[in-house]
């Protein structure tokens, strides 16, 4: 008994200590910008995050048709949405991503290492504290293809070349438009009111509203907090709480109040329909089951 | 035990004696019948948002930049701030505004 007691004194001091000394040594303490990890931290994370990845991409069907290529249309959807932070050939990143940490990466070079569906993984589904977004719901399965198929011919391609793309395509198009999201097997949705929760987590719209179910910082108070929002008489103070309004709301504030501080962020309706669903879903009184009497403003 | 129930007494107590005039004005206008007001005995109305942590909040009505004399004013007159605002002009004077607004910015955190 007493021996046994020992052994686990022992065991939980080890680890005491070796979690002591991966944090210090690790220079885990240093929050800046300014220095990566040490080395073995960095290659320890991208082992694991490289062999994470490796078996979830695994699982990604590359659509018929599918192939490598660089064309107008293409590269200036990169120019818009993914040059900012990773460059081009010939293209710097914007002077906010020289200071971002991690780097982003090049993707030139990460597209001679990297299988098209990992290329198609990050791009929708992002990666956690490392700067690069999820796009899913917010740009189109085709536009992320399309995507996945310029990075991979872009190992191939000439400062010139890409200049010339560019030229090509002319005007380029806007940075998120209200996308209509095709139908397709989504990984973290299950129903509408699931995909509604998915959805307000990658518009962030939890940077401004308290919302149950969505985690972040817990003193945010620009919105109102929407735990009760479904239940809620009026929808920004201004407009008959009915499912329809709640949709026109989130599609587009300013044409139910011009004042309002609450952005446009580009939702399309079908999601805006299932934040909606979410929203309905939180609070004890659901009013999308009320009674319609009309869709008059107040 | 008797004495956590006197504390717990004299703590409610402190807490209806803090702002009395504050908190008749609440009640007069009838506040808490479309909002939640902490430590405000009522319905917890949700027509508006709640009032639970108006120093944190960002702005008055989602529409203007929240201090005191923006808070007063919309109490007072709230189509001065948002012509479109559903919160009713309950004729509530300038000066009562400006108690209120003071009373809702201390609570909540």
């Amino acid at each position: 008994m007493r021996r046994s007691r020992r052994i686990l004194g022992i065991g939980l001091a080890a680890i005491l200590l070796a979690g002591a000394a991966v944090f210090s040594l690790g220079e885990f303490y240093n929050l800046t910008a300014i220095r990566q990890h040490p080395l073995w931290v960095f290659r320890g994370i991208a082992l694991g995050r490289d062999a994470l990845i490796g078996m979830e991409a695994e699982y990604v069907a590359v659509p018929d048709g599918f192939e490598l290529r660089a064309d107008p249309a293409s590269a200036a959807l990169y120019q818009k949405h993914c040059a900012q932070c990773h460059g081009a050939p010939g293209v710097a990143a914007e002077e906010f991503a020289l200071g971002m940490m991690p780097v982003p990466s090049n993707l030139a070079a990460a597209a001679k290492r990297r299988p098209a569906q990992e290329v198609y993984w990050f791009i929708r589904y992002g990666l956690k504290m490392s700067g690069m977004p999820a796009w899913d719901m917010r740009m189109s399965e085709a536009d992320m293809w399309r995507l996945t198929g310029f990075v991979g011919a872009m190992p191939g391609l000439s400062p010139a070349a890409y200049a010339e793309l560019l030229e090509q395509a002319g005007e380029l198009p806007d940075a998120i438009r209200p996308v209509a999201v095709e139908a397709g097997p989504l990984k973290t949705a299950i129903g509408s009111v699931e995909r509604g929760r998915a959805a307000m987590q990658v518009h962030a719209c939890r940077s401004c509203h308290l919302i149950p179910g969505i985690v972040g910082a817990p003193d945010v108070f620009v919105g109102p907090p929407l735990d009760e929002a479904g239940g809620r008489a009026y929808i920004a103070g201004v407009l008959r709480n009915t499912p329809d309004n709640m949709v026109r709301w989130i599609m587009d504030p300013q044409a139910v109040d011009p004042l309002s501080a609450m952005p446009s962020l580009g939702v399309s309706e079908a999601l805006a329909r299932d934040m909606a669903a979410y929203l309905y879903s939180l609070s004890s009184l659901d009013r999308s089951k009320a009674e319609p009497e009309g869709d008059e403003d107040r | 035990m008797r004495l956590q129930a006197l504390t717990l007494v004299l703590a409610l107590a402190a807490c209806d004696e803090a702002d009395p005039e504050a908190r008749a004005l609440v009640a007069r206008y009838g506040c808490v019948s479309c909002h939640e007001i902490p430590n405000v005995p009522g319905p917890r109305g949700n027509s508006g948002p709640p009032l639970t942590h108006m120093p944190r909040q960002v702005y008055v009505a989602g529409v203007a930049p929240n201090t005191p004399e923006v808070l007063a004013r919309f109490i007072a007159d709230p189509q001065a701030i948002d012509p479109r605002s559903a919160m009713p002009d309950l004729g509530v004077s300038a000066e009562e505004a400006r108690i209120i607004a003071g009373f809702l910015l201390g609570i909540g955190g």
